[in-house]
């Protein structure tokens, strides 16, 4: 198993506002609602009592429609990998890391050009998740671009499931019956359909329209994968002062309201699906229209919501790791250290992101090799101070003398490894001349060094060959559909 | 009152960033025997430009430019355009723009952003919404004689769909007559280059500048 760091350090609202913040989404849910341009959803909604307007296709939630979604999803969402060893359990404030899909650029490690993504990089790009010690399920990073378009989906499902033995979350892609061939594969993949539903080795990212629109896609993903009964992530991505109010407060009601309402279409379709409750926390940018990913104010909103989700003990995703920096340069890692930061000690459970740069239009695996350290630091200034008898060290004081040295002590080797993180890719050479020596290289040099070294030794237990060819089978048939 | 200070009104009018201050004046304008044309070039359009420039300059931000196109927009609507009708004033548009998000994409709020601006900047603008067909922006085009077709995608299955549109229009012979722009957060200049299309812009006020070059171009 895999074990999740411990947040909720970090809050900014009172109980108070809390409770007022719920009853915003309650409030709103019941007298807006939401649109829905799916007929059979609709009607579906109106015989458990929701209010619809089939005319203007939408759909208002009394609140004990509300409550009762609430409760039919899962405090506990378990995710498994191909690999035992790599499940993990969101649960409570415990928080958990990794990528994200949908770029659609990157800089070519070894040409150095711009270029658009492929399969292949999403390929790359579970491998390296697969290898980082933090990073805790996988992800493709890009889009596959060289991919015929009606089957992008199976593209990036391939691509991510087979280059990683952890827990893979994949893109909801649009269009007639993608969403079931995701499930057949991941149902190869996984060696059957009750084997998957046990040990859910893949989840699935959909997202809908903000402000308050389930698209016919959306929804029809959405029934299809949790009628298998897995595990859905269904965040909206509201962006603060376009396609959500400008105030946070707004914003947060926005987002978690549209989130909620889709787990009432989850929850009724198949009481007790694994079920990832928020919203991507994105602003505008007013001069340049930019779809912003690291203002204080997008942390700010991350912050709440994972608040906001403890308070209705609901699982929630998260944000981190991501830039709007257009190049891995100083503002890249200030945001993403902060983001991953403030989600983290936030206590927000499935946070993704890792690695998406230029407001998400391009992707760096740098920066996921990056962040990865970033999080073996957080995790250990989560990890707190222990504090007892022998660690506070009086005899050991005693020991070293006065103007001594606690180097040689037994006590200095007995705690060394446990109360003090070795970090691998950070510069900690002891002066310029030794760093110079040893290549005189920045981070980002020593990291595209260590990518190699991972795609080239980090090996991943392939998938059987049977079932690769039916994969490949299932790809090639629906191309001709 | 002269027309000067009715003129400066119909300016000021928008910068309150109120429909109904707008509406206000325009009707004032009328009754002072201003006709539509001369409210929307000599006053509204003033407003405007003063506006743009304070965006420009960093005093204005992105809500005061749509706020103040909007209110612009419902004064034309309910108040100009009425009259335009009954006098049968012929305004010639400085182009004709269909602007949509293209089929299977039903994200619209760059799509919705570009249209406001371009109204606000004196285009003839036909928005027809979000998942808009191929065959749609063909057929709109065509019927209002469109200089300019704008199509917007956010998701990379909807992307190849603007290569479609360019496509479609080759193969009806419309390029030389229709610009087409694409835009939306995946689009860079070398996707542009390699499905040819006309121009992109990164944001809204850059693409109604890149709009009127091609206009400026074409004529």
């Amino acid at each position: 198993m895999r074990v999740g760091v411990e947040g909720g350090q970090l809050k900014i609202l009172s109980t108070e506002d809390l409770d007022n913040l719920c009853l915003g989404v309650l409030n709103v849910l019941e007298t807006h609602g939401v649109k829905i341009e799916h007929e059979g959803t609709l009607r579906f909604l109106n015989d458990i009592g929701a209010t619809v307007d089939f005319r203007t296709q939408t759909a208002c939630f009394p609140e004990h429609i509300v409550e009762e979604s609430l409760r039919k999803a899962p405090k506990r969402v378990r995710l498994c990998g191909r690999d035992k060893g790599q499940d993990f359990l969101i649960e409570g404030k415990k928080a958990y890391f990794g990528s994200v899909g949908g770029a659609t650029v990157l800089v070519d490690r070894e040409t150095g050009e711009r270029r658009s993504s492929r399969a292949s990089d999403m390929a790359e790009t579970a491998r390296i998740c697969d290898a980082m010690e933090n990073i805790d399920y996988s992800m493709g990073l890009y889009s596959p671009l060289d991919a015929p378009r009606e089957v992008q989906g199976l593209y990036e499902q391939d691509a991510v499931m087979s280059n990683t033995v952890k827990h893979s979350i994949i893109f909801a892609y649009h269009g007639s019956g993608v969403t079931r061939k995701q499930i057949e594969i991941a149902q190869l993949i996984a060696g059957g359909e009750d084997e998957l539903r046990k040990r859910p080795i893949v989840s699935m990212y959909d997202e809908s329209t903000s402000p308050f629109t389930f698209g016919e896609n959306y929804v029809d993903a959405l029934i299809e994968w949790v009628k298998e009964g897995l595990p859905l992530i269904a965040a909206p991505a509201p962006i603060c002062g376009a396609t959500g109010p400008i105030t946070l407060a707004g914003e947060i009601v926005a987002g978690m309201a549209e989130s909620i309402a889709g787990n009432v279409i989850a929850q009724f379709t198949r009481p007790g699906t694994p079920f990832v409750f928020g919203f991507v926390p994105l602003t505008m940018n007013m001069r340049t229209t930019l779809c912003q990913y690291g203002t204080p104010e997008t942390m700010t909103l991350g912050i709440a919501q994972a608040q906001l989700a403890h308070h209705l003990e609901i699982p929630i995703w998260g944000t981190g790791g991501c830039t709007d920096s257009k190049t891995l340069d100083a503002q890249a890692f200030v945001e993403a250290s902060m983001n991953l930061s403030t989600a983290a000690m936030s206590g927000q459970n499935l946070i993704h992101d890792v690695g998406l740069t230029e407001s998400g239009k391009s992707g760096s695996q740098e920066l996921i090799v990056v962040c990865d350290e970033i999080i073996g630091m957080l995790k250990r200034i989560m990890r707190g101070i222990h504090v007892d008898d022998e660690t506070l060290a009086v005899e050991e004081m005693k020991n070293a003398k006065h103007g001594g040295s606690f180097l040689g002590l037994k006590h200095s080797l007995k705690f060394f490894e446990s109360e003090h993180r070795i970090d691998s890719i950070m510069d900690r050479t002891f002066s310029y001349d030794s760093w110079k020596k040893a290549g005189g290289k920045t981070l980002v040099e020593n990291v595209r060094d260590e990518i190699k070294k991972i795609l080239k030794n980090h090996q991943v237990e392939p998938i059987p060959s049977d079932v690769r060819a039916r994969i490949e089978s299932i790809k090639t048939d629906s191309m001709k559909h | 009152m002269t027309k000067e200070s009715m003129y400066h009104e119909l300016a000021n009018s928008v910068l309150s960033f109120d429909a109904d201050v707008v509406v206000q004046a325009s009707r004032k304008g009328l009754e002072m025997g201003l006709g539509p044309t001369e409210i929307i070039t000599d006053g509204l359009g003033k407003g405007l430009e003063t506006i743009g420039k304070k965006f420009e300059e960093g005093e204005f931000f992105l809500m005061h430019l749509m706020a103040a196109a909007d209110a612009v927009k419902t004064a034309m609507s309910e108040v100009l355009e009425p009259e335009m009708a009954k006098t049968n004033a012929e305004t010639k548009p400085l182009g004709r723009v269909v602007i949509g998000t293209v089929a299977g994409d039903i994200h619209d709020i760059g799509k919705n952003i570009v249209a406001a601006m371009a109204i606000a900047g004196g285009l003839e603008v036909h928005d027809l919404g979000k998942d808009v067909p191929v065959a749609e922006f063909l057929r709109k085009a065509k019927e209002v004689r469109a200089d300019i077709v704008g199509a917007s995608a956010l998701l990379s299955t909807t992307l190849p769909i603007q290569h479609d549109i360019v496509r479609a229009f080759d193969s009806e012979r419309l390029r030389g007559n229709v610009k087409i722009m694409v835009g939306g957060a995946p689009v860079t200049e070398e996707w542009v280059r390699e499905i040819g299309a006309d121009s992109f812009a990164e944001n809204a006020s850059e693409a109604v500048k890149v709009a009127k070059q091609l206009l400026n171009a074409k004529s």
